[in-house]
């Protein structure tokens, strides 16, 4: 069975054993740094002894004491590790030996000269001290030592050495062992966990990070990583509901696709499509038929394979100009259909690619041929219609001329009395032949002429409001038009026992208007309110009217308002009196047609027309028109 | 023959004065004493400088040169600067310097000092040795120890005229001579031990045989074991461990060794032939190696000391 080391086993025997060898190593060193140091101390002491031995041998040698070198040996003798010494003079002559070397295993011999200084030369140096130091050998000592003793030592180092290494080694292999696990192998077995749980599936799982070294880094790399994992495993997932979207999409887009197609096959209308040089790229089912031509051989073609040569070039020169524009154009053209002209609407379209880049144009075209001829028709009803309406209003402004007739005469009649009385007056005393001073005479003729002025203002009036409209705007006053109004109603409105109170603003902004159209909206709102409180006073009320006209300076608009106190209008008829031909009056009385032209009118005129009708108390108009 | 041009004889004269009146001004003195001298040490320097004294006091116009000699190396050089000196005396310190002279062909006398037992080393007349008599060491000692009866020495057959100037110097001062007599070097432990049982002072006699160093170093120290004073033979013994030595008065030997070289220098014929010896002598003492041995010394001997070592 072959065993399965982890990292972290791997780790600890790597380096366990490379400390064990340097361990050895180091233990094999310092033994043999002992063995040499005890061997080189050995040597010293023995050189020390052997040196001493030497000198101390000098006298005895010199003299052959016997007795004097055999006592220094012998306490050489005496000294650890010496088996054997022995002393010669320089003839060879042993003058000493005692010991053996058959004892002991292993030896190391030394050798000393006894030396002597030689003699004076002469008697005068040897009395003056002053010889030379001229040194002569004058024998050899020799020791021998028995190394057993420092072997043994050595033995004993060796052998503690290799105890301490041992010793050493179970230490650092358990100090080693348990810091690599601690250190290295819970991290790393916090790693693989996690791994393994990710491998699983658990993205979500964290490696704990409790150090801040190389392995902490790691973790913290290894759960960034797992964030990413998760992060792409979800955007994988997004990515393949993405997909399944995109299929989805696609297959919406193809039945999309093949819906177009359909519709585009069915639609009634003309379509194609042509590159930027007007060349065809492809056209539905209609337009083909028409160019009788089928559809998938359209592409290629250009307008002047299917349409006579000035046609085909007005057909391309508005592609040109849809594309050059880059805007969606709309004109109505001609078109030749089985031999005939027709009149086609055509919508031409850019078609831009994703950069915005123009890459064709698009058209879209239909038959309006029937609509022409029908709009032609409507419009020529519509010229009837408000010749009609034109008609209408003339005609009931003569009918409201003639309603004022009466009053109208006779307002015009009490002027014109009083220029016939004063001409009768001058005439009288003409005819007496009476005196009377210029000053008499020019203030009767101030009176003639201010009746006369009067005179001429009302028909003035009555002559504007009479005359028809031309449909032409000029610069308008209000107020002038609503003083016309009232010269024409006033008396009639006297008769009928309605006041008439102004409000005008004085300077009121011009505005620009039809004056005709303008009175007769004025007149048309006075008598309705005239008639509203004729209703009123039958059931016994009173009747004013206010005219008001103010200037909204931050609208820019005039507000010009009929008020009455008339019964009022219900509020279920408030919504409906602009529509035309709607009335509350008694058949005879109204047309239905008042109010609606009036709203007409304001509207032509850029303005806005509201009510405000309380039953029974009065009915108010407000009409907001733009000044100049 | 006529002279035709007396500005070239003129010319001549002048020269001729002139060269003879430089040779007469800057010319040397044509007479000088050479000093060879053995070493270097103060006792040969004491000598030298007190006989160059003593002689410039008598003959100053007489030149005096001198030499180191080193032994075996400048022989040669020696020799040539003697030829050109041409001494009228020439004065050798120490055995190898006055040996080596000796040998060489000069027709001046050679005169030697600084030399013990110059017939020991065949060097005859005229000189002055440094030999100082057994008597008068022998009288100085008493005047120290005066308590000594029986003188020990050693010595060997090459020194028979020293023991006989011992043995009759003690009979002189009634001191009883314990001698011994030995061969070689090996009988000096046997003989000093003998001594040292029946002597009370034990006086060395120069010898290189019967004392080198070992044997000296020896000798004093088995003295101060024994408490027997050894009288060295010079200052420096009693420096080493000697109770006392006897030397030459140095100075008074440089000038007796003036006056000695005068008397040759004035034609004195029998000087020529006569070995002088120190005339005067001096004691050094060592008060160390008194006070171990138990003498005390008085204050008047210790100012007639040469040099007092261990105070």
């Amino acid at each position: 069975m072959r065993l399965r080391f982890g990292i972290t086993e791997k780790l600890i025997i790597v380096i366990v054993a490379s400390v064990l060898l340097l361990m050895v190593v180091a233990g094999y060193y310092s033994f043999k740094y002992q063995k040499n140091l005890l061997l080189s101390q050995f040597d010293e002491r023995a050189i020390v002894m052997i040196t001493g031995l030497a000198v101390s041998s000098e006298y005895p040698v010199l003299t052959a004491n016997d007795k004097l070198l055999e006592s220094l040996a012998v306490s050489v003798l005496k000294q650890k590790d010496v088996v054997l010494c022995q002393v010669k003079d320089k003839a060879g002559k042993i003058l000493f030996h005692r010991g053996e070397t058959n004892k002991v295993r292993s030896i190391r011999s030394y050798v000393a000269s006894v030396m002597t200084q030689q003699s004076a030369a002469s008697l005068d140096e040897m009395v003056l001290g002053v010889q030379k130091e001229v040194k002569e050998k004058i024998g050899e000592v020799y020791l021998v030592l028995s190394l057993d003793r420092i072997m043994e030592e050595m033995n004993k180092q060796r052998n503690f050495i290799i105890l301490l290494t041992l010793i050493g080694m179970v230490l650092i292999f358990v100090f080693i062992s348990y810091f690599i696990r601690a250190i290295l192998g819970r991290p790393i077995r916090e790693l693989v966990k996690g791994t393994n749980r990710i491998s699983s599936g658990d993205l979500g799982y964290k490696v704990p990070v409790k150090t801040q070294d190389e392995i902490g880094v790691l973790a913290l790399s290894f759960n960034a990583m797992t964030d990413d994992l998760q992060r792409v495993t979800v955007s994988r997932d997004s990515l393949v509901s993405e997909i399944n979207e995109r299929k989805r999409a696609e297959a919406a887009l193809r039945d999309a696709e093949s819906q177009q197609r359909t519709l585009i096959k069915n639609i009634p209308q003309k379509i194609f499509y042509k590159d930027t040089s007007s060349v065809y790229i492809l056209c539905n089912e209609s337009y083909a038929i028409d160019l009788k031509i089928n559809p998938r051989d359209i592409k290629g073609k250009t307008d002047y394979d299917f349409f006579p040569r000035e046609l085909a070039y007005e057909y391309i020169k508005g592609d040109q100009e849809t594309m050059f524009s880059r805007n969606v154009m709309y004109r109505e053209e001609e078109y030749v259909n089985g031999g005939q002209k027709v009149t086609v609407e055509t919508v031409k379209a850019p078609v831009k690619d994703d950069a915005g880049n123009v890459i064709g144009v698009f058209g879209i075209f239909w038959d309006i041929t029937d609509r022409k001829r029908a709009e032609e028709e409507l419009k020529n009803a519509y010229e009837q219609l408000k010749n009609v309406q034109a008609q209408a209003v003339q005609s009931a402004k003569m009918a409201s001329m003639g309603l004022l007739a009466g009053g109208v005469a006779h307002e015009i009649n009490n002027p014109l009395a009083g220029v016939l009385n004063n001409v009768q007056m001058i005439k009288m005393l003409a005819e007496q032949k009476k005196d009377f001073s210029f000053n008499d005479f020019r203030e009767i003729l101030a009176v003639i002429e201010e009746s006369a002025a009067r005179c001429k203002k009302i028909t003035q009036s009555l002559l504007n409001f009479s005359r028809t409209s031309k449909g032409a705007f000029h610069s308008v006053s209000l107020n002038d038009s609503i003083e016309q109004v009232v010269i024409i109603i006033g008396h009639e409105l006297k008769l009928q026992n309605v006041t008439i109170r102004k409000e005008l603003q004085p300077d009121l902004p011009l505005i620009m208007g039809d004056a005709q159209l303008l009175q007769q909206v004025i007149f048309d709102l006075i008598n309705n309110s005239k008639w509203a409180i004729q209703q009123k006073k039958v059931s016994g009320g009173e009747g004013v009217i206010i005219l008001k006209t103010a200037y909204i300076l931050g609208e820019k608009k005039i507000v010009f308002s009929v008020a009455d106190t008339g019964i009022g209008i219900d509020k279920d008829n408030l919504s409906k009196i602009f529509e035309p031909f709607f009335t509350t009056k008694p058949v005879g009385e109204g047309t239905g047609l008042g109010l609606s032209i009036i709203y007409n009118i304001i509207k032509a005129h850029h303005g806005n027309i509201e009510v405000e009708s309380i039953i029974g108390q009065g009915t108010t108009f407000k009409i907001m028109l733009p000044v100049i | 023959m006529q002279i035709k041009r007396p500005g070239f004889l003129a010319t001549v004269f002048l020269f001729a004065l002139f060269f003879c009146g430089y040779h007469l001004v800057f010319s040397e003195p044509t007479q000088s004493l050479v000093i060879v001298k053995g070493r270097n040490i103060p006792p040969y320097n004491s000598v030298v400088s007190a006989f160059k004294e003593a002689i410039q006091s008598h003959q100053n116009t007489l030149k005096i040169v001198e030499i180191d000699f080193e032994e075996g190396k400048q022989e040669g050089q020696i020799n040539a600067q003697l030829q050109a000196a041409k001494p009228v005396l020439v004065l050798t310190l120490g055995t190898p310097a006055t040996k080596m002279v000796r040998q060489l062909s000069l027709n001046a006398p050679v005169v030697y000092t600084m030399i013990l037992d110059p017939a020991k080393n065949d060097i005859l007349a005229p000189g002055v040795a440094i030999n100082i008599s057994s008597e008068a060491k022998l009288k100085e000692l008493k005047m120290i120890l005066p308590g000594i009866k029986a003188l020990g020495v050693i010595y060997s057959s090459a020194d028979s005229f020293m023991y006989e100037d011992i043995s009759l110097a003690c009979k002189r001062l009634g001191l009883r001579l314990v001698e011994r007599k030995i061969d070689s070097q090996k009988d000096f432990p046997a003989a000093i031990e003998g001594i040292f049982r029946e002597a009370d002072c034990f006086l060395m006699i120069p010898d290189p045989n019967i004392y080198p160093p070992k044997v000296t170093e020896q000798l004093l120290l088995q003295g101060l074991q024994r408490k027997i004073p050894v009288i060295g033979l010079s200052a420096s013994y009693a420096k080493a461990g000697a109770f006392i030595a006897f030397d030459c008065d140095y100075e008074d030997l440089g000038r007796q060794t003036a006056e000695f070289a005068l008397r040759i220098l004035t034609g004195d014929s029998q000087a020529a032939k006569e070995m002088q010896v120190t005339r005067k002598i001096k004691f050094s003492l060592n008060l160390q190696v008194a006070e171990r041995l138990g003498v005390i010394i008085p204050q008047e001997i210790l100012n007639e000391a040469g040099e007092v070592f261990g105070r």
